[in-house]
C-alpha cells in the first residue's frame, strides 16, 4: 500500500501583533515563526501509528510525504525522514499558492508517480480557512474523497489494499471499508501531535536526501484562478475589555460576579 | 442569474440549516415580493424523509428532491451536477456535505467555489463575497469569475429574522420534482456503517456558554469547571487543545473545526483567545473572560476580563451563585 501524505508549514498567526495589510493586499509573515499545520500534524502521526500497528501483512506500507513551499520546509522534511517516512518530496514555491494551484500540483505529481493508493491531507489550513484543496485534488484526479477521517486501519476482512476508515459526517461517525484510490482529509483525529524523533533517529535517518522539484517538472506553471482576491482588511475584535485585576482573588471574583454576571444569570 | 440552494437533509441539523439559508437569502433582498428566497432548492435525503411536513418554510420556488439510501458524495455529485445551470449561483449549507459538494460541483463544471461566505454582493454581474481568512484575523473580498458559482455559508452567522417578525415565507412548497437514486450503489465502498450522533450537544442553541481552554489544566480541572458550568445553567464548550488532550469529548469542540455559537453570554475561562477559537464565540451577546495573564488576547476581546486562575475563580463563583440562589 502506497500512501502520499501532504503537509503544509504555516506561520503562527497568533504571534502577529498588528495586522497590516499591504497596498497590494499582501501581508508580511516573514517575522513569524513557522509550525506544522495542526491538521497535517495529526495526519502524519495517524499514519505512523498505522505503520506501528504492522497489520498490513505481505503488503508493505510505503509512506511518502510531500509539501509545496520554500526551502524553510526542509527542516520539517528532515524531521519526517528521521521518523522513518520513505520519501521526502518538496515542490519548490517561494510564494504562497492558491488552493487551485496546490491541488493541480499534487494531482500532477500523483499522476507522474502513478503508484499511490491513497493521498492524505489535513482538513484545512489557517491561511484561507477554506478546506477546499483535498476536494479539488480528488476532483482533478477523479478519485473519491473521505473527509474528516478519525482513524484508518488495514481492513481485516476486505481484499488486499482495502482499508477501514472512521470519519466524521454530518449525521455521525461513518465506518467504511473501501478500495483504493481515495483522498482522505484528516480533521480532529485523536492523534493531534506528531512524535519527536530521537537523536539516534535524527543521526541515522535524518540525513536521507530530499527530493526537490519545480512545478514545471510536472507541467504546472500557473493556473487560471477562478476566484480573485479583491481586497482585505484586518478584523477588529476588540470589545470593552473592562479589566478586573486589583484586590484579592475573592474581591476580584465578587466584583466580576455581582457587577457583570449575576443579573445576566438571573434574567435567564 | 438565478440564486439556488442545495441542502443535505441527511444532516440531523437540517432544520437549523434551513433557517440559516433563508436568513442568508433575506440578506440578498433581490427577489420579488411573494417569492421564496431562492429560485430552485435541491434537497438531498432518504425517501422516508417527510419533506412536506418538515419544510414548513418556503425555501425555494421550485423544489427538487434527490433520494438516496445513504449520503454518498460521489453519488450525489453524479446526480446533482447535470441539473445545474451553467450561469446560476448555488448556495450550499456550511456543513461537511455542503463544503464537499460545493467545491467539487464547481470544479467539475469549470466554475468557481468559495467556502465560509459571510456576505454576498455583485460587481459587474459577478458575485463578490466576503469571507474570513488567516485564522479569522482578516476579512477578504473575493470576486468569483467563472460560473456556475458555488458558495457555502459561514456557520452560525445567518438568522431567519423575518420569520420572527412577520412569518415570512410560511406556506407550502410547490409539489417537488423527485429524482430517485436509491437503486444505485458505489462499488468502491465495500462496507458502510453509520454510528449516529448520540444526541444534540445543545451548543448551537445555548444561551449561556462556558468555554474552557487549556488553562483548565487537566481532565480533573475540566470536570470540575464543567460541574460549575452546569450549576450556572450553562452549556460546556471547549477549545481544540482540551479535546486533543482527551479532557473533553469531541462533540464539545468549539472553533473553526468545531461548533460556532451565538449565546447571550459566554464565560471564556482559561482560553488565550486564538482567532481559530474566538471565531466560535464572537457572536456572543456578552463575553466575560477569565485568565491568569492580563495581556492574553482574549482579555481585549471580552466585555469584562477577570485576572485569576480559572479553577480558583470558578470555585468562588460557584459559592457566590449558590449563595445568591438561596436568598
Amino acid at each position: 500500500m502506497k500512501v502520499l501524505i501532504c503537509f503544509k508549514v504555516v506561520p503562527d498567526m497568533d504571534m502577529m501583533g498588528d495586522w497590516n495589510v499591504g497596498a497590494a493586499g499582501t501581508i508580511d509573515f516573514s517575522p513569524l515563526r513557522k509550525l506544522w499545520n495542526c491538521f497535517d500534524e495529526g495526519s502524519l502521526e495517524l499514519f505512523l501509528k498505522l505503520r506501528d500497528a504492522g497489520e498490513n501483512g505481505d503488503d508493505p506500507l510505503r509512506l511518502d510525504v510531500l509539501t509545496v513551499g520554500g526551502a524553510y520546509c526542509d527542516t520539517y522534511l528532515k524531521t519526517l525522514a528521521a521518523l522513518g517516512f520513505d520519501s521526502m518530496i518538496r515542490i519548490a514555491r517561494d510564494d504562497s499558492c492558491s488552493p487551485e494551484l496546490t491541488a493541480r500540483i499534487v494531482a500532477a505529481f500523483v499522476r507522474y508517480r502513478s503508484s499511490y493508493d491513497f493521498i492524505v491531507m489535513g482538513a484545512q489550513s489557517p491561511e484561507r480557512n477554506s478546506g477546499v484543496t483535498p476536494f479539488l485534488t480528488a476532483e482533478y484526479l477523479g478519485w473519491m474523497c473521505i473527509s474528516h477521517c478519525l482513524s484508518i486501519a488495514v481492513s481485516a476482512s476486505g481484499p488486499r489494499g482495502a482499508v477501514t476508515v472512521h470519519s466524521h459526517s454530518d449525521a455521525g461517525e461513518l465506518v467504511q471499508t473501501i478500495r483504493p484510490p481515495c483522498v482522505f482529509t484528516v480533521g480532529n483525529s485523536a492523534d493531534a501531535y506528531l512524535r519527536t524523533p530521537t537523536l539516534k533517529e535524527r543521526l541515522t535517518r535524518g540525513a536521507k536526501s530530499l527530493e526537490v522539484y519545480t512545478p514545471e517538472r510536472f507541467g504546472i506553471d500557473t493556473v487560471q484562478e477562478n476566484v480573485e482576491m479583491h481586497d482585505m482588511k484586518a478584523v477588529n475584535h476588540t470589545r470593552q475589555g473592562i479589566l478586573i485585576d486589583e484586590g484579592t482573588v475573592a474581591d476580584r471574583v465578587a466584583r466580576f460576579y455581582t457587577g457583570y454576571l449575576m443579573e445576566r444569570l438571573e434574567k435567564r | 442569474m438565478n440564486v439556488n440552494v442545495v441542502l443535505s437533509c441527511f444532516n440531523p441539523q437540517w432544520e437549523n440549516k434551513v433557517h440559516e439559508l433563508i436568513g442568508f437569502g433575506q440578506t440578498l433582498g433581490s427577489r420579488e415580493k411573494g417569492k421564496a428566497p431562492f429560485a430552485q432548492g435541491f434537497l438531498i435525503g432518504h425517501p422516508s424523509f417527510d419533506w412536506r411536513s418538515a419544510m414548513k418554510r418556503r425555501i425555494a420556488d421550485q423544489i427538487v428532491l434527490l433520494y438516496f439510501t445513504a449520503y454518498s458524495p460521489e453519488q450525489v455529485l453524479n446526480t446533482l451536477i447535470p441539473l445545474f445551470h451553467t450561469q446560476d449561483l448555488y448556495v450550499f449549507s456550511g456543513d461537511f456535505a455542503g463544503t464537499e459538494l460545493a467545491v467539487r460541483s464547481a470544479a467539475r463544471k469549470g466554475g468557481s467555489s468559495i467556502t465560509g461566505v459571510r456576505a454576498l454582493s455583485f460587481e459587474g454581474g459577478l458575485p463578490l463575497v466576503r469571507k474570513r481568512l488567516y485564522s479569522n484575523y482578516v476579512e477578504g473580498r473575493f470576486l468569483m469569475k467563472k460560473p456556475p458559482f458555488c458558495i457555502t455559508l459561514a456557520s452560525g452567522l445567518f438568522e431567519d429574522t423575518e420569520h420572527e417578525k412577520s412569518g415570512a415565507y410560511t406556506g407550502s412548497n410547490s409539489d417537488p420534482r423527485i429524482i430517485n437514486r436509491t437503486d444505485e450503489t458505489q462499488s468502491q465502498i465495500l462496507d458502510r456503517t453509520l454510528i449516529p450522533l448520540p444526541s444534540k450537544s445543545g451548543l448551537a442553541e445555548a444561551k449561556l456558554l462556558v468555554a474552557l481552554g487549556y488553562g483548565a489544566g487537566s481532565k480533573e480541572g475540566v470536570d470540575e469547571l464543567a460541574e460549575t458550568a452546569g450549576i450556572l445553567g450553562g452549556e460546556l464548550g471547549v477549545s481544540r487543545p482540551v479535546v486533543m488532550h482527551g479532557w473533553a469529548p469531541p462533540d464539545r469542540l468549539l472553533g473553526v473545526s468545531g461548533m460556532m455559537t451565538r449565546p447571550d453570554m459566554c464565560i471564556a475561562a482559561g482560553v488565550s483567545g486564538s482567532q481559530a477559537f474566538y471565531g466560535a464565540i464572537e457572536k456572543s451577546g456578552f463575553i466575560a473572560a477569565i485568565n491568569t495573564d492580563k495581556d492574553a488576547p482574549i482579555m481585549k476581546m471580552a466585555d469584562v476580563a477577570l485576572v485569576a486562575d480559572c479553577r480558583e475563580a470558578f470555585a468562588l463563583l460557584r459559592r457566590l451563585h449558590q449563595g445568591t440562589e438561596k436568598q
